[in-house]
């Protein structure tokens, strides 16, 4: 299988993106209900709008939950950029637990595919990663690579239709149904988010396997969102994985767009630094 | 009472009838046909509640993520051909597209990690289908060299391929009611019809289980059926003697399988069982009540509807046995309701409420439609010039039972060998249920599941979990190590097929990370850390089945080879006694639905075992209440051990294990062979009274009891072989050892039960009540003085009540006399012959007199002695004396206390007169 159209995938994780990186304040809160509903290429332009320009850097908290009732804590930096060309590079670092702290994973996206290294601090060597490694799970969680790949990336709109409003939590929200082109091997194959009318957070976003069959749902808690600057942020999220029976937290502590991500971040030889 | 039902038989009839159209609309949807009674076939049911090794299994498989799978196994004569992997990559993915296939292993899907020109290769070993020999060779050498799918994706001949589908959640009766897992059956041939497909997996074989079981019920129901009514018309030779046995059986059927249904019970794989059981015994009951009627009625006889004619008459003798033989089969089973499994409860439950309603339908509707049939016109020969016979029976039986009195001694010694011979087989009884070895060999499911066995490193999965209190133990190498050296020795075990555990995952991913070096194919000698980072980097669902996030407990899969439970205990027993020589700091497990299922199954027959001590409680109590007695119903409870302890003894002898099958049949041969020694007794109890003698008494009873017994029991057999023609193992020995342990039993009533009668004098409850001993016995009676009205009662039917017409005489001067009598009513005359033959009346007799008692003890007769008046007696012979000291001793000491008085009395006023 090769890796999925943009079409779908992208405009799929736009929506994830919005919900993980917050937008640009159109509105307060106290005007929400006046908001008038909003086109479809209005709901996704205040998301594109709502994503950084060329680089991000966060610090957050994965909270792996297992199906015993376990859970296990780790803390990265992620570090993003987008190219001239426009594909994305992506740098994914633990700092914590310290038996973990310094394992990395790189992915650079290039014409046809991504490129996906990883290196782990004990064996100080990096090692390219090819194949099926996007449908793998990151650092163990219910996120899988594919999934941290498309991130920050927001690319065509593919066949997206919105769907009439609704209400999720109790806040009005915009419904945006998007599914996989003929022939698009994305491990969903529809996707839909609410989009929340005053933030244009996508407070959920489900993404369906087949027709009927939800896969993930991903939830951002609306009481967690925070603006920043010109954006509304949620600091809490849980993505759960229908199929594994297993969810994963995830906590922003710290979020930075477009600051400073220098090129040399995003390159092997400077992966391979790190062990020497 | 027993008039209404032939003074109303037509509304017993509608009633009947209208009840059984409801039933019948219980269990099927009268608008839209729809079958409502349900079918669990699931094992969970066979598993004790409240087991805290359940609750375990189910959280290490939360934990864990375990599913129920279907494995599909494709074979070939190579699977690496470029036409054969592509049917199977096209298999594959048509079965993943199933609605209920939750995931699918298979060489399209699992993922391959390998060094390949210095980077880390993850790809399904299918990704791109090899054209060139090369090529293929390469992907033979993959999955060969992967410790995770070597010998379990590609057999290592590499003729056969699985693909392992774990389910969604779906109910099992949905898997069957929709064929889900022959969907699956039929899709892999649909995609490869050049390779031959093999099916099995839990699901499956539990699946046709259920087919089979409830497809031999279809067929098993209607031939029992029709065996009932061909019984019938050989036995009487009459369309009511047809009919009556076969409504009686199809309403107990229709009315027990309704009030199931319209409970919300579903039949499950025990008590599936039920129907054919109460097919069995309710055909017995209505034959009991028929052969009864063709015992008692007339041809043409006019008074046929009225109180005294022969449907109420039948019903006066029939009424007492089939309502006792009711309760004490109920008794037996209810026994089961004590088991902690569901299964064997539901099964008690069902049975009991089946048999209450096989004795409601023959005391009630069977009697009416006796009724509204008139009286016979013609009867069948009966016995030599008596209507109703077919002579041969009633002759051999006659025959038969003058040669149990005859021979009574021997008999007795030989029940009791024979009872020693069974108890000590019984020794040898060893527990195992059958799995997979349930199907013949030649059946498909039983013959895919050894092809599989054999070629993929088992079928049949179980767990061996292990534990640790300290953090990060399965990081550790010399935890690993010990889990490896565990792992290898477990794979080594006979009737393990192969196992993957975290130790295939760390030696796998250390050695693709070190350039796929063969000597890195090991347990890092590097820091806790280091394996940890090399787990996070092959973290995924494949991990997570095998350790759980915090490192302290991991999982190995073990695949099996048991076909049976005596083979899994075996192996679990192997395994546990190898966890005991683990690190301290280390603690084992073996799990799994099959582990579980094991145990419970050869708890469950053990505990049935212990059911039937309770069933032969209750049984006891009933004969006790039955024959006011405590010895008499210790008696009558052996001619049933006996049956029983044969059973257990042939299964130790023949080396017919003890399961849950073969363990409730015990319970239901004391229900039933009970049923028949009740009818023995019973009848037994009339005759021997109204002869005055047990040995003949005996002997009529086999001969009126034996006809309806032998009969019933030919059916029960009958039926219970038609069990034993079901394809499944378990039900081929419940049907064959239920025909032959019912014959047991048969045998000993019609031998051993009378040998052990025509020495005895039972009284029984209904004896006691009904017998009339005019007004006030203990004040008017001097010999039954001090005595209760039921002691007094006990006391009399020890003895013989006899009656005498006016001018009868009861004996004569040097008569032998060997009894003394107690006039209950009327007058007796004693008188003596004068000189000139003359008759001289010395005295008249009364209410509480006593005469004969000289004889009693000197042996001939001193007067004579005539009724005067139409008059009952109470004969009290030195035999009559004995058995009440010996039975009932209290009352025998006052009844012979009370005669002393007597002769005492008689004494003084002799003394009196003479001086």
């Amino acid at each position: 299988m090769s890796s999925a159209s943009p079409s779908f995938s992208t405009l799929l994780m736009l929506l994830v993106a919005v919900s993980l990186t917050g937008f640009p304040a159109q509105t307060s809160a106290q005007d929400a209900a006046s908001v008038p509903s909003r086109t479809l290429d209005e709901i996704l332009d205040c998301a594109a709008a709502n994503a950084p320009e060329r680089t991000a850097r966060q610090e957050f908290r994965l909270l792996v939950h297992d199906r015993g009732g376990g859970a296990q804590t780790l803390e990265a930096t992620l570090h993003w950029k987008l190219d001239e060309k426009g594909n994305s590079k992506i740098l994914a670092e633990l700092s914590a637990p310290p038996d973990l702290r310094g394992s990395a994973v790189l992915m650079i996206e290039r014409e046809g595919g991504t490129d996906m290294f990883a290196y782990l601090p004990e064996l100080r060597l990096v090692r390219r990663v090819t194949g099926r490694h996007s449908e793998g799970s990151v650092f163990g969680s219910d996120f899988s690579y594919r999934d941290m790949e498309q991130l920050y990336h927001a690319g065509s709109r593919g066949s997206a239709r919105q769907l009439a409003d609704s209400t999720h939590a109790g806040r009005p929200v915009h419904v945006v149904e998007s599914r996989a082109a003929e022939g698009d091997d994305s491990a969903y194959r529809k996707g839909v988010a609410r989009i929340d009318k005053e933030t244009c957070v996508a407070l959920e976003s489900v993404f369906y396997e087949s027709e009927d069959e939800v896969r993930k749902t991903l939830t951002a808690d609306a009481a967690s969102l925070v603006k920043s600057g010109k954006t509304w942020l949620p600091h809490h999220m849980r993505i759960e994985d229908r199929k594994t029976a297993t969810f994963t937290e995830l906590v922003v502590d710290r979020v930075e767009f477009d600051v400073d991500v220098p090129d040399r971040l995003f390159t092997r030889s400077s992966l391979e630094r790190r062990g020497r | 009472m027993r008039h209404f039902w032939v003074r109303h038989a037509r509304w017993v009839v509608a009633a009947t009838l209208l009840a059984t159209a409801f039933f019948l609309s219980r269990i099927v949807d009268p608008t839209s046909g729809e079958l409502r009674l349900r079918v669990d076939p699931s094992t969970d049911r066979l598993l004790a509640e409240g087991d805290s090794r359940q609750e375990r299994l189910e959280r290490v498989s939360t934990l864990f993520g375990q599913r129920e799978s279907l494995l599909v196994a494709l074979e070939t004569d190579d699977v690496y051909t470029p036409e054969n992997l592509a049917a199977i990559a096209r298999t594959s993915r048509a079965l993943e597209d199933l609605p209920f296939v939750h995931e699918v292993l298979s060489l399209d899907t699992a993922l391959n990690m390998r060094s390949f020109e210095g980077a880390i290769e993850i790809e399904p070993f299918l990704e791109r289908i090899p054209e060139t020999v090369e090529g293929l060779a390469r992907l033979r050498a993959d999955v060969e060299r992967n410790p995770l799918y070597a010998g379990r994706l590609v057999s290592n001949d590499a003729q056969m391929t699985s693909i392992v589908l774990a389910l969604k959640d779906i109910p099992l009766d949905r898997l069957i009611d929709e064929s889900l897992d022959l969907q699956v059956e039929q899709v892999a041939r649909e995609n490869a019809p050049h390779m031959k497909v093999r099916l099995t997996g839990a699901p499956h074989i539990k699946a046709t289980t259920s087919r089979l079981l409830f497809e031999g019920l279809g067929r098993i129901l209607p031939i029992s059926f029709v065996i009932m009514g061909v019984l019938g018309a050989l036995a009487f030779r009459s369309i009511r003697g047809v009919l009556a046995p076969m409504a009686t059986v199809v309403l107990t059927t229709i009315w027990t399988l309704g009030i199931v249904a319209w409970r919300g019970v579903s039949l499950n794989l025990v008590t599936s069982i039920v129907p054919p059981l109460l097919v069995t015994i309710a055909a017995a009951y209505a034959l009991h009540v028929v052969s009864e009627f063709y015992r008692t009625v007339g041809a043409g006889e006019a008074n046929f509807k009225g109180v005294d004619g022969p449907v109420a008459r039948a019903i006066g003798h029939v009424a007492l046995p089939v309502a006792l033989t009711g309760l004490t089969t109920a008794a037996g089973l209810l026994a089961l309701t004590m088991s902690p499994f569901q299964a064997v409860r539901e099964f008690g439950l069902i049975a009991v409420l089946g048999v209450v309603i096989a004795a409601l339908i023959s005391l009630t509707f069977v009697p009416a439609m006796l009724t509204l049939g008139g009286a016979p016109e013609r009867m069948p020969a009966r016995r030599d010039g008596e209507p109703g016979s077919t002579g041969g029976l009633d002759r051999l039986l006659s025959t038969l039972g003058r040669f149990d009195v005859r021979y009574r001694k021997a008999i007795l010694v030989c029940g009791v060998g024979l009872g020693v011979v069974a108890v000590v087989g019984m020794d040898r009884i060893t527990l195992n249920s059958d799995l997979v070895s349930n199907f013949s060999s030649d059946h498909p499911v039983r013959a895919n599941f050894e092809a599989i066995n054999q070629r993929l490193e088992g079928a049949i999965p179980i767990f061996l979990v292990i534990e640790s209190d300290e953090p990060d133990a399965f990081v550790k190498s010399q935890n690993l190590r010990a889990v490896d050296e565990l792992v290898q020795w477990v794979a080594a075990q006979p009737g393990v097929g192969g196992t993957t555990s975290l130790v295939d995952y760390v030696k796998t991913l250390n050695r693709v990370l070190r350039d796929d070096e063969d000597a890195a194919f090991r347990i890092p000698d590097e820091s806790v850390r280091y394996v940890k980072q090399i787990l996070l980097f092959g973290a995924g669902e494949g991990l997570r089945s095998v350790v759980d996030s915090s490192y302290r407990t991991t999982n190995v899969h073990i695949r099996t080879q048991a076909m049976n439970t005596r083979d899994m205990a075996e192996l679990v027993a192997r395994i546990e006694a190898r966890l005991e020589t683990l690190p301290t700091t280390l603690r084992g497990e073996v799990m799994g639905n099959m582990v579980l299922l094991t145990r419970s199954l050869d708890d469950a027959a053990q505990g049935q075992i212990e059911t039937l001590g309770v069933a032969f409680v209750f049984i006891f109590v009933i004969l006790f209440a039955l024959f006011a007695s405590a010895r008499v119903a210790l008696f009558a409870l052996v001619p049933n051990v006996l049956p029983v302890v044969v059973y257990f003894g042939t299964l130790g002898l023949t080396g017919i294990p003890l399961n849950t099958t073969t363990g409730l049949f015990a319970c239901i041969v004391l229900g039933i062979a009970v049923d028949d020694t009740i009818h023995f007794l019973t009848r037994f109890n009339r005759e021997a009274r109204e002869r005055a003698d047990e040995k003949r008494g005996a002997v009529e009873a086999l001969r009126e009891v034996g006809r309806p017994v032998t009969i019933t029991t030919i059916g029960l057999c009958m039926g219970f072989a038609v069990i034993a023609t079901s394809e499944l193992k378990n039900q081929v020995e419940f049907g064959l050892l239920g025909a032959f342990t019912l014959a047991i039993a048969w045998l000993v009533d019609v031998t051993f039960t009378p040998a052990l009668c025509a020495g005895m004098r039972v009284v029984n409850l209904w004896d006691i009540l009904t017998l009339d001993l005019g007004r006030a016995p203990q004040q008017t009676v001097p010999v039954l003085r001090g005595l209760n009205n039921a002691q007094a009662k006990i006391a009399a039917l020890m003895s013989s009540v006899e009656t005498f017409e006016p001018g009868q005489p009861i004996y004569r001067v040097g008569d032998p006399g060997d009894g003394l009598y107690v006039v209950l009513d009327g007058e007796f005359s004693v008188s003596i012959a004068g000189d000139a033959g003359e008759k001289l009346e010395l005295s008249r007799c009364q209410r509480g007199d006593v005469v004969g008692e000289v004889a009693l003890y000197h042996g001939t007769r001193t007067a004579d002695v005539d009724a005067v008046t139409p008059s009952r007696a109470l004969r009290f012979d030195s035999d009559a004396l004995e058995r009440l000291r010996a039975r009932y001793p209290r009352i025998g000491a006052r009844v012979l206390r009370n005669l002393s008085e007597v002769l005492a009395s008689r004494l003084a006023t002799a003394t009196l007169r003479v001086g």
